[in-house]
């Protein structure tokens, strides 16, 4: 239960650090003032879910390496549910922000200027915030029975 | 437009035919998408990394030598400037077509008024450089009669890149500028001892709170920082030959797997964990390590050379195109890592149920994840044995700008020699002004001028106007590209006219000086030109040779030729 508690605080953590960097890194490269928000907060996610990323692959492996099933993992480990909806949500966002360059380009193709407020990259927010959305819902239901996809 | 269009076109006529062929199963799509999407990311991420496994060890290595660090940026510096000097040419290009814009009073341009108008904002031209840019230019400036609002998005996007182009690569010019001046100042302390890089200008505290002494910064910046970088580079080579190794042997022979091997402490463990907190971090540094090499292939790959990472003003498609590399590339590396431990760890894991399962729902998926892998080993040796430069010297184009020992001996492109000429000049050139700190002045109009150093508010001692003659004078700026035979003479006297408003101020015999040494400095790097004249006299100039003086005992071909004296007259 201590263990489970450390666990989720370092994890908790870690991700807060991932956000202050991304930020600091950001503010080094980009103004962040000028820069419009539908332009920063894609890049940001796009900066910070790999770094998630990085952090959850050595804890999924901890957490999954135990033998029996009634063994205790070493390490900083999460529970299963847990590991499984943070997969499904970093995945699914990290792809679509895969594509966000061409989406971007493609709107930016029929707009003959620059666009502050256009409902393309609009709607691509609105899109990522959705799939989160559904997909922590998806997760949280389908949690007691895990392992799925 | 059309390039977008044809390309979704194309990927709706896949997406019909995929579902015509295969019915509409939403499980099955996703599974073939997901499928499609890691094999794409898979070929792209090894290929990068293997560059990159060689590129970082082997820069680390060259950069733990001082000299041949400064060599380095010595022998980059015609090309940087080079592309600097475009950069600026472009942007003053487009800003005459938007003074010309601005000056049309009839016809069409009023009709798009405002936005003439917001085009003047954004280039920002003072009255000056509106006076000062030359007229000729303005006549074949390149704006049509009949502005149409296709031309004026076009003159708006393309101001838009020239602006942060031409901040990119003057901010690229400036860092290798002081570099180059660091490390040359570095290796001169070499007999004192003492080190003082002369950048105490700013009045912050951090200034003021002197950590090092200039013995001990020193000893820092010649001896502990190289020795460091030569280590480093020792250990990043061992690291890329183990994720190569693990990624020929994971599938043959995967008790062998060094990477697996270094994470799993606890292998015979049943009631716990096999992999504890040491394993952990092993494996979050093996990631690191592997996703920062492929990332920094992404800088050093020319196709993508519009693109570029700017401190301060990177433009926002740049960011974003960087943005998305990086979430590319993460999802397949983190698979291909998870697979160089031993089967029934990382198939229990939360990743592989998610995603490894699709991925491997086909044969050809789970042989193409397996096998694939092992090309790693191409861009590997094609890095290591620069098969790059190799490729560029016989197709006459690369690439990859992998400047690691592209061109050595600077061959046909100036040369260190030159470049070190161009940096001396810049240093000179900078001091001549009165900006004592050597850096470039900043300004809070940054369209305008180039600010990129902005932690700290503009002061107000710092002379921006000054700076104008020296960024702006680019119609007057000379041309570094100039015959190796005749690069020297005509450079440094050209070079001084742009610097000449701001002598005054100084005081003469600074300048003077400066000037001097500075010419004296160009001569003194000087190849002495190859070709031989011969210059033996022809038979038919031995008439009248007795006239010369006594001290002219054997008179040259252009004093004869000039001297008019005797048989010494010019023959047309």
């Amino acid at each position: 239960m201590a263990v489970e508690a450390a666990s989720s605080t370092v994890f908790a953590l870690s991700l807060a650090a991932i956000s202050a960097l991304t930020l600091l890194l950001l503010r080094h490269y980009l103004p962040i003032r000028s820069t419009p928000a539908y332009l920063l907060l894609p890049i940001f996610l796009a900066l910070a879910l790999p770094c998630s990323i990085i952090l959850l692959v050595p804890i999924d492996l901890a957490t999954n390496s135990v033998e029996d099933e009634d063994g205790v993992a070493r390490g900083i480990s999460l529970p299963d549910g847990f590991m499984t909806a943070m997969w499904r949500i970093a995945y699914w966002l990290t792809f679509v922000l895969t594509w966000y360059d061409k989406f971007h380009e493609f709107c930016a193709s029929f707009m003959p200027n620059d666009f502050p407020g256009s409902f393309c990259p609009f709607s691509v927010i609105t899109s990522i915030l959705v799939i989160a959305r559904l997909e922590l819902a998806f997760s949280i239901q389908s949690a007691p029975t895990c392992n799925t996809n | 437009m059309q390039y977008q269009l044809i390309l979704f076109a194309c990927a709706i006529a896949v997406f019909v035919y995929y579902v015509l062929t295969n019915g509409f199963h939403a499980s099955s799509i996703k599974g073939t998408a997901i499928a499609l999407a890691y094999a794409w990311g898979l070929i792209l991420a090894i290929y990068l990394m293997g560059h990159g496994l060689v590129v970082i060890p082997r820069r680390l290595y060259q950069s733990a030598s001082l000299s041949a660090r400064l060599r380095r940026l010595q022998t980059h510096a015609p090309r940087v400037h080079d592309k600097m000097q475009d950069s600026i040419d472009e942007h003053d290009t487009l800003e005459v077509q938007v003074m010309e814009l601005q000056r049309r009073k009839t016809g069409t341009a009023l009709d798009f008024k405002d936005w003439i108008e917001e085009l003047t904002d954004m280039s920002a031209l003072p009255e000056s450089r509106a006076a000062r840019a030359p007229i000729a230019r303005v006549a074949d400036s390149g704006v049509p009669h009949v502005i149409t609002e296709r031309y004026l998005a076009d003159l708006t996007r393309k101001l838009k890149r020239a602006q942060h182009k031409r901040i990119r690569f003057l901010e690229e010019w400036d860092s290798l500028v002081r570099e180059a001046q660091d490390l040359q100042t570095t290796l001169d302390a070499a007999s004192s001892k003492k080190l003082d890089f002369g950048r105490s200008t700013d009045s912050s505290l951090a200034s003021k709170i002197t950590i090092l002494t200039p013995y001990t910064r020193y000893h820092l910046h010649a001896n502990i920082l190289p020795a460091i970088r030569l280590i480093w580079s020792f250990i990043f080579a061992l690291a890329s030959a183990c994720i190569i190794w693990s990624e020929i042997f994971k599938r043959a022979v995967p008790a062998i797997s060094v990477v697996g091997l270094s994470i799993v402490h606890h292998p015979r463990a049943t009631e716990r964990g096999k992999i504890g907190f040491a394993g952990q971090l092993m494996a979050g540094a093996w990631l690191c390590y592997m996703c920062a090499a492929a990332l920094i292939s992404i800088r050093e790959v020319k196709v993508w050379g519009n693109r570029a990472l700017v401190r301060r003003h990177t433009y926002a498609e740049s960011a974003c195109w960087y943005a998305t590399q990086v979430a590319k590339l993460t999802v397949p590396l983190s698979y291909n890592f998870i697979t160089f431990l031993p089967k029934d760890i990382y198939e229990e894991t939360a990743f592989h149920r998610f995603l490894g399962k699709l991925i491997n729902f086909t044969s050809l998926g789970s042989a193409f994840s397996s096998f694939f892998p092992i090309f790693i080993l191409v861009p590997v040796f094609a890095s290591a044995f620069n098969l790059y430069g190799r490729i560029k010297r016989v197709f006459g184009f690369g690439f990859l700008d992998d400047d690691s020992d592209d061109n050595p001996s600077g061959f046909a492109t100036g040369g260190w020699r030159e470049g070190r000429a161009l940096i001396e000049r810049e240093r000179f050139g900078a001091s001549a002004l009165g900006l004592s700190d050597q850096r470039p002045p900043h300004n809070h109009n940054t369209a305008e001028t180039f600010a990129p150093y902005a932690d700290s508010p503009p002061r107000s001692d710092q002379a921006s106007p000054q700076s104008t003659p020296r960024r702006n004078g680019s119609p007057s700026r000379p041309d570094a590209t100039v015959p190796t035979s005749s690069r020297t003479g005509p450079t440094p006297s050209r070079g001084e006219s742009p610097h000449a408003a701001g002598d005054e101020e100084e005081g003469d015999s600074n300048f003077f000086q400066e000037f001097a040494h500075r010419v004296k400095n160009t001569f003194d790097t000087t190849d002495k030109p190859d070709f031989k004249i011969n210059f033996t006299k022809p038979k038919w100039l031995n008439i009248g040779d007795g006239g010369d003086g006594p001290s002219d005992a054997r008179p040259g071909p252009l004093d004869r030729l000039f001297k008019g004296k005797g048989g010494g007259g010019l023959r047309l």
